[in-house]
């Protein structure tokens, strides 16, 4: 009976596996960014590149 | 020397004191939680006996878990520092409530115990997850950018863990020592003294970074950052799958732990005495075992990581006890119980490798969870992880 149960444990130790392959397959996000912070980064992104054109 | 311990000579003075505090404060936070901390339930179950302790530690687990969470967006709200000596404070006081029963006599013991209980779930639910939740964000302030692949990182947060477990157990028998010498409540006393002093060098040791502002303390404000920190686990898929994979894993080793393990260990060694040999021959072994893990989970990428140790922690494991009761079945009833040296090398082979894979498993979720989670919500999610994983579990 108790090596049964044991033997249950397979199922979450196995779903959990699961749901880490899910979590890093085809993600390309890597922290949360509010609607602020993306548009923050992207006025970032286009000082940066306008520094880089400039000094080039 | 504690930095030479711990990697971080090369960083600059404030990485350095953040690392040696967090380090310092996490073991003897871990070790002043363990003095007594055995002794109170006994103690509980001297004054009021089995059914009335079972009831109080019902009261107990439920408030902590109807509270961990509120808890945690708290420490998100005033400060890190702030909640942890509140919940040091009340932990003191706690114990003063239950030593000075050396004095005197309530007219309702149960109400006091349960009254003592409750208090004691408000100070474990303020402290989860503050600690780490300053350290990291202490670490994404000011030490990141030394440690660009958080191999300083794994490194501290794995050998933190190990450390405190060893001297945990060494204040578990300075506490031992202290009951037997003179008497539970002279201890309970002791343990209000030491968590009072810890209350305050937490205080004014959980400094050096300038934490980011906070909303201005309203109940609005206060309702927001609790649907925030909620968010935080479903809005990004990566976290909520993250998160699952977490809580499966906190089920697995719970149930393990509290189910399995005692009877199987029981089953193959025969007696009481033989079984506590084979723990502390488990716990020895585990220790080399543990610094390996951390010292490669430094190495690896999470990403890449997790999946694959995953597939290996449900698989081999699972084929080793599925081969270990094949080929030695467990006896039916206590009586039949003998000692079986041939099962017990297998038995502690799968503990050895169950302790390896979870070590490097936790260290790369926390590496992880370092980078994923914003830091104005890091408490919350660090309270309400394990408070979902204890909920499914029960």
């Amino acid at each position: 009976m108790l090596e049964t149960l044991v033997l249950f444990l397979f199922i979450p130790a196995f779903l959990a596996m699961i749901f880490s392959f899910l979590a890093f397959v085809n993600d390309d996000s890597t922290e949360v960014e509010s609607p602020q912070e993306k548009f923050q980064s992207l006025i970032m992104n286009s000082e940066q590149k306008m520094y880089f054109y400039k000094k080039n | 020397m504690i930095s030479r311990i711990l990697g971080t000579r090369e960083f600059d003075k404030d990485s350095r004191r953040l690392f040696k505090n967090y380090f310092l404060l996490t073991i003897l936070m871990t070790s002043v939680r363990l003095i007594a901390d055995a002794f109170f339930i006994l103690y509980i179950l001297d004054r009021i006996g089995y059914s009335k302790t079972s009831l109080l530690l019902a009261i107990r687990f439920l408030t902590q878990a109807v509270i961990d969470y509120p808890t945690g967006a708290l420490g998100d709200w005033i400060g890190h520092k702030r909640v942890i000596f509140i919940a040091y404070i009340s932990h003191s006081f706690t114990f003063v409530l239950l030593g000075s029963l050396l004095f005197f006599s309530p007219s309702n013991i149960v109400i006091y115990l349960i009254f003592i209980s409750i208090l004691q779930s408000f100070s474990l639910a303020q402290e989860s997850g503050a600690l780490q939740s300053w350290f990291d964000n202490g670490y994404n302030e000011i030490a990141k950018a030394n440690d660009p692949e958080k191999e300083i990182y794994s490194g501290v947060f794995g050998k933190t863990q190990i450390l405190g477990s060893v001297i945990g157990i060494f204040t578990i028998m300075i506490g031992g020592l202290i009951a037997e010498i003179w008497s539970r409540e002279i201890l309970f006393l002791f343990q209000a003294c030491v968590t009072l002093f810890i209350a305050f060098i937490g205080y004014r040791a959980m400094t050096g970074f300038a934490e980011k502002e906070k909303p201005i303390l309203t109940l609005t404000n206060y309702q927001k950052m609790l649907t925030n920190g909620i968010k935080v686990a479903i809005k990004s898929r990566k976290i909520f799958f993250l998160s699952i994979t977490y809580i499966l894993i906190t089920i697995f080793i719970t149930t393990w732990g509290a189910l399995f393990l005692f009877p199987i260990y029981f089953g193959y060694s025969g007696s009481d005495q033989q079984m506590a040999s084979l723990r502390t021959v488990i716990f020895a072994l585990g220790l080399p075992i543990s610094i390996l893990g951390v010292m490669l989970a430094k190495k690896l990428k999470p990403e890449k990581w997790i999946p694959i140790l995953l597939f290996f922690f449900s698989t081999v494991w699972i084929a080793l006890y599925s081969y270990i009761f094949t080929k030695y079945p467990l006896p039916l009833t206590e009586a039949e119980a003998s000692f079986n040296l041939s099962a017990i090398v297998f038995v502690v082979i799968a503990a050895l490798y169950l302790r390896f894979l979870a070590v490097i498993f936790l260290t790369l979720y926390q590496k992880l969870m370092v980078e994923l989670i914003p830091d104005e919500h890091r408490n919350s999610y660090y309270s309400l992880i394990p408070t979902i994983g204890v909920l499914l579990n029960a």
